[in-house]
């Protein structure tokens, strides 16, 4: 993938979750605005909901990115140079691996939802909409860890966080 | 298959992965290898660990703590809170742990807490002198009385899961969290005049009103929230919301310390700690969900339950359990599965409902700012960044405090139950 | 000799079903599951299992029901109005004043075709139904004044489960209704976020709304049917004389169920007229302006060719 477009998909990553914070936040005052007007409505809440777990999710390749994932840093702490430089590639290699199992898995889980006739109580979308989140995070996050790996190769030693 | 999930997690946090993937690819990986079941399920967890609509209130309290401190509420509240107090001793930790129980009181989460009291504090703390083991020990503590200190969601999910008062237990947090609140108030006192940190010199009447009214806009976050719950114009959950939007009105429009680019910042980074933190919810729900099925939990109440001829020891052994689950385990999760299933064995040894719950949440609390895995730590390493090792003796001093005041409200039960028993009998 | 008797006993694994309910230990659905348990291992021998997951540990009921589908998860006893989003014509049974408003006359209508039309519009979605179980008349507790003719509820906020089905019934009945999340309804009632709710007895004894609502109304408007549901293809793999033992303790256990809920339901009737919370009951009048407000939903609501054909079955058997 060329520079070019890792630029373009992080731009469209960071807006959209930015984005949808405030739109959130936003809705929970319509909301609390049609309540107090006699005009109840049912599907702000969930909106509000499913937003924000779309937030996480897509949440998860940017942190991957920005190195944001809380880890126990004891053994990194410990290593330095070649040592250390190995240990981040075998993370970030299990990370790529699990970004791949839960991209295998989640599609297995769409695949499922995809066959079945549920529909979110208020909103009434299909489950699989929503659901369609997880897979495309867990290819995010695949092309991040892919990312940080080829970083990582052509980075001296002493570069390395 | 226990063994395989539990050993395999550890390695992988042992060699730095994120904690999220090591709950989910151990998860992942016990089921593929010792069931029949579709790892699938797994998916399915992470995704229902974190649709509830009173964790929304989580990334809200993150966009008021962010919002407030880019749009300059914050700083004005602080140095308003410091003509107040800031001339005693320990003054400004004083105030975090005062600022703690009141976010505290409005978020019922014990991270979002951490956020809110430490973004801002945290580096105002280590400006003053304190150091940055005992400030950031403070500041990742803090958030345990929010779970104590009504509104709470896990003294709702207690209560749910064991037909006990919601209102009863409201007032037997309130009690469990100022005595809270109060003992760690009085530690910070003596561990700030024994280490002689400095004091500033007292305000004057005219420094006094002048940071009052400037702070003014800022007090209202707080009056917003509080009043709008009270007076029922919106929901604990909403009122996160609200409280956001108008911290963000005010570094606008009043202090135009917000502009556009900083606004697109703050929702960036809000959306970001919201990720770190909900996927480590949404993750320990399906390892939480793992370990139900292979019974671990069941299987530890059960034998809790066995042992046991007084009710002391009883008492005793249950909170080394509960602090262990703690350190493990999410609070919500380890209270639904176990709270059921210990009710009946406390029952039997006259141990009062609500006193069990507050037993059973304070143990909790504690548990999310012990190390190894105390979710608190981990929320608070975005604020402070320091390592877990450079933290634990921080910790360590809160932890001891904490389990004095566990001791206290374990075999004082009249500290739970007088305001119960006041208003409800 | 004892060799051999031990790798006989070594090859009869017993099989092991995971049963999940969402309800608390002591209610007539999770007491029911525990029946249904006895009854299984008890008429086997030990040879099939069932552990029982209650309170919602493994998940929601809407990641509960999923979980069925899936088959992580055997079996599991799941609210309607919850399948009624994995299966839409399930919404029938959710209609207000559909229902006799007594147990008696209610389970008659229902137990026969109704329940078995039912049960195969289940069995399109990977799910098959073994039975209705019982979850109790729903009753309305309010603040500002009793609900006795939907006047009351003029321009009142009332909490509800998201539903298209009870946001029609309350407007139809000039409320406002507004979702609230289960988890803050007691301070939202507190609070006066929201001023009525309807629950079943059990929840509002067990969740005490009575310590922060003034009134209850007896109105039996919607009844709360449980399906006990199992995942289908591994139910259709079963050998037959498992599959009737299931269906037998099924069958049982949801009737010592059914029995136990009416039971309890009394009970609960009488401790919540124990509290500050003051009961009413409906006259036939008072019932008569409800029933003819939302028949016409009834109907309406009926939007495609199962609806009406499950409306006019269960109009047949009233
Ligand atoms: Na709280
Ligand atoms: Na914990």
């Amino acid at each position: 993938m060329g520079g070019r477009s890792v630029k373009i998909l992080n731009k469209i990553e960071e807006i959209s979750i930015s984005a949808a914070i405030l739109v959130s936040a936003l809705l929970v005052l319509f909301n609390v605005f049609l309540r107090l007007t006699g005009n109840g409505s049912i599907w702000a809440e969930e909106l509000i909901r499913y937003l924000l777990i779309w937030v996480t999710f897509i949440g998860l390749s940017y942190c991957v990115r920005k190195n944001d994932h809380m880890f126990i840093d004891f053994l990194p702490g410990l290593l330095k140079g070649n040592a250390k430089k190995s240990l981040v590639l075998i993370n970030y290699s299990i990370g790529l691996l699990f970004a791949l199992v839960f991209s295998w898995f989640s599609f297995e889980f769409i695949n499922f939802s995809m066959n079945t006739s549920q529909f979110s109580p208020a909103l009434n979308v299909p489950m699989y909409i929503i659901y369609i989140v997880i897979p495309f995070s867990g290819l995010l996050m695949a092309i991040r860890y892919s990312q940080k790996i080829i970083e990582v190769l052509f980075r001296k030693v002493e570069d390395i966080r | 298959m226990v063994l395989t999930l539990i050993l395999l997690m550890f390695v992988l946090l042992f060699l730095g992965v994120p904690i999220f993937v090591a709950l989910l690819l151990s998860s992942i990986t016990s089921l593929w290898f010792f069931t029949d079941l579709s790892p699938m399920i797994i998916m399915q967890r992470v995704f229902g660990g974190i649709d509830k609509f009173v964790l929304m209130s989580l990334p809200f309290f993150i966009l008021v703590a962010n919002a407030m401190d880019v749009g300059g509420l914050s700083t004005r509240i602080i140095r308003w809170c410091r003509t107040l107090v800031g001339h005693f001793s320990g003054g400004l930790a004083m105030t975090t742990q005062t600022a703690a129980s009141f976010f505290g009181a409005l978020s019922g989460s014990s991270p979002a807490t951490v956020i809110a009291v430490g973004k801002v504090l945290y580096p105002e703390l280590l400006k003053n002198g304190y150091t940055k083991s005992f400030s950031s020990g403070l500041i990742i503590q803090s958030g345990s009385v929010s779970l104590l200190i009504p509104p709470s969601i896990t003294l709702i999910l207690y209560a749910t899961s064991t037909n006990t008062s919601v209102g009863a237990l409201f007032m037997a947090g309130l009690g469990a969290g100022l005595l809270y609140s109060i003992v760690v108030l009085g530690y910070t006192y003596f561990y700030s005049k024994k280490n002689n940190l400095q004091k500033e010199p007292k305000a004057t009447k005219y420094e006094f009103w002048k940071a009052t009214k400037e702070a003014s806009w800022s007090i209202l976050v707080p009056v917003i929230i509080m009043g709008g719950i009270f007076l029922g114009v919106f929901t604990p959950t909403e009122s996160a919301g609200i409280a956001a939007l108008y911290s963000i009105f005010v570094g606008m429009a009043v202090y135009k310390e917000i502009t556009m680019k900083k606004l697109y910042d703050l929702c960036l980074s809000t959306a970001g700690t919201t990720a770190q933190i909900m996927i480590l919810i949404g993750a320990a729900s399906a390892f939480g969900w793992v370990l139900t099925i292979a019974k671990v939990p069941l299987e530890m109440s059960n034998y809790l339950a066995e042992q046991f001829v007084a009710d002391w020891s009883f008492l005793l052994f249950l909170n080394l359990i509960l602090l262990l689950i703690g350190m493990f385990l999410d609070s919500t999760i380890a209270l639904v599965i176990i709270a059921p299933l210990i009710l009946p064995a406390a029952l039997s040894f006259g141990i009062d409902p609500v006193h069990l719950g507050i037993i059973m949440v304070l143990n909790l609390a504690i548990g999310t700012f012990t190390p190894p895995f105390g979710l608190n730590i981990f929320v608070a390493n975005s604020i402070t960044k320091m390592s877990l090792v450079e933290m634990i003796p921080g910790l360590v001093r809160f932890i001891v405090v904490a389990l004095v005041i566990l001791i206290v409200v374990t075999f004082v039960p009249s500290i739970s139950m007088v305001l119960p028993d006041l208003i409800y009998s | 000799g004892r060799d051999s008797l031990t790798s006989v006993q070594a090859e009869k694994e017993p099989m092991v079903i995971k049963l999940a309910t969402s309800t608390p230990l002591m209610t007539s659905q999770t007491k029911g599951a525990f029946k249904f348990k006895e009854l299984v291992e008890e008429k086997t021998n030990g040879e099939v299992l069932v552990d029982i997951y209650p309170t919602s540990q493994l998940g929601s009921l809407r990641e509960q029901v999923e979980a069925t589908q899936m088959g992580t998860i055997e079996m599991s006893i799941s609210l309607i109005s919850t399948l009624s989003t994995f299966d839409e014509n399930l919404k029938v049974f959710e209609y207000p004043y559909l229902w006799p408003t007594n147990e008696g006359s209610l389970w008659k209508a229902v137990d026969g075709e109704v329940e078995s039309k039912a049960l195969e519009s289940l069995s399109n979605n990977g799910l098959t139904g073994l039975g209705f179980w019982a979850g109790g008349y729903k009753a309305i507790t309010s603040n500002n004044e009793p609900v006795l003719s939907p006047e009351n509820l003029d321009g009142v906020n009332v909490r509800v489960i998201p539903s298209q089905t009870l946001l029609k019934q309350y407007k139809s009945w000039g409320g406002n209704p507004v979702p609230i999340d289960f988890s803050e309804l007691y301070s939202a009632l507190q609070q006066g976020t929201v001023d009525a709710q309807e629950n079943p007895l059990e929840t509002i004894y067990t969740q005490k709304y009575y310590e922060v609502q003034k009134y209850l109304t007896l109105s039996n408007h919607g009844y709360q049917f449980y399906i006990f549901t199992v995942n289908q293809n591994w139910f259709d793999q079963l050998p037959s004389n498992i599959q009737n033992v299931l269906k037998e303790a099924e069958n049982e256990a949801g009737e010592y169920a059914v029995e136990l809920n009416i039971k309890q339901n009394k009970e609960y009737l009488q401790e919540l007229k124990k509290t500050n919370i003051e009961v009413f009951e409906l006259t036939d009048e008072q019932k008569q302006t409800f029933i003819e407000t939302s028949t016409p939903l009834h109907d309406e609501l009926s939007d495609n060719k199962e609806k009406k054909e499950l409306l006019e079955l269960i109009r047949s058997q009233l």
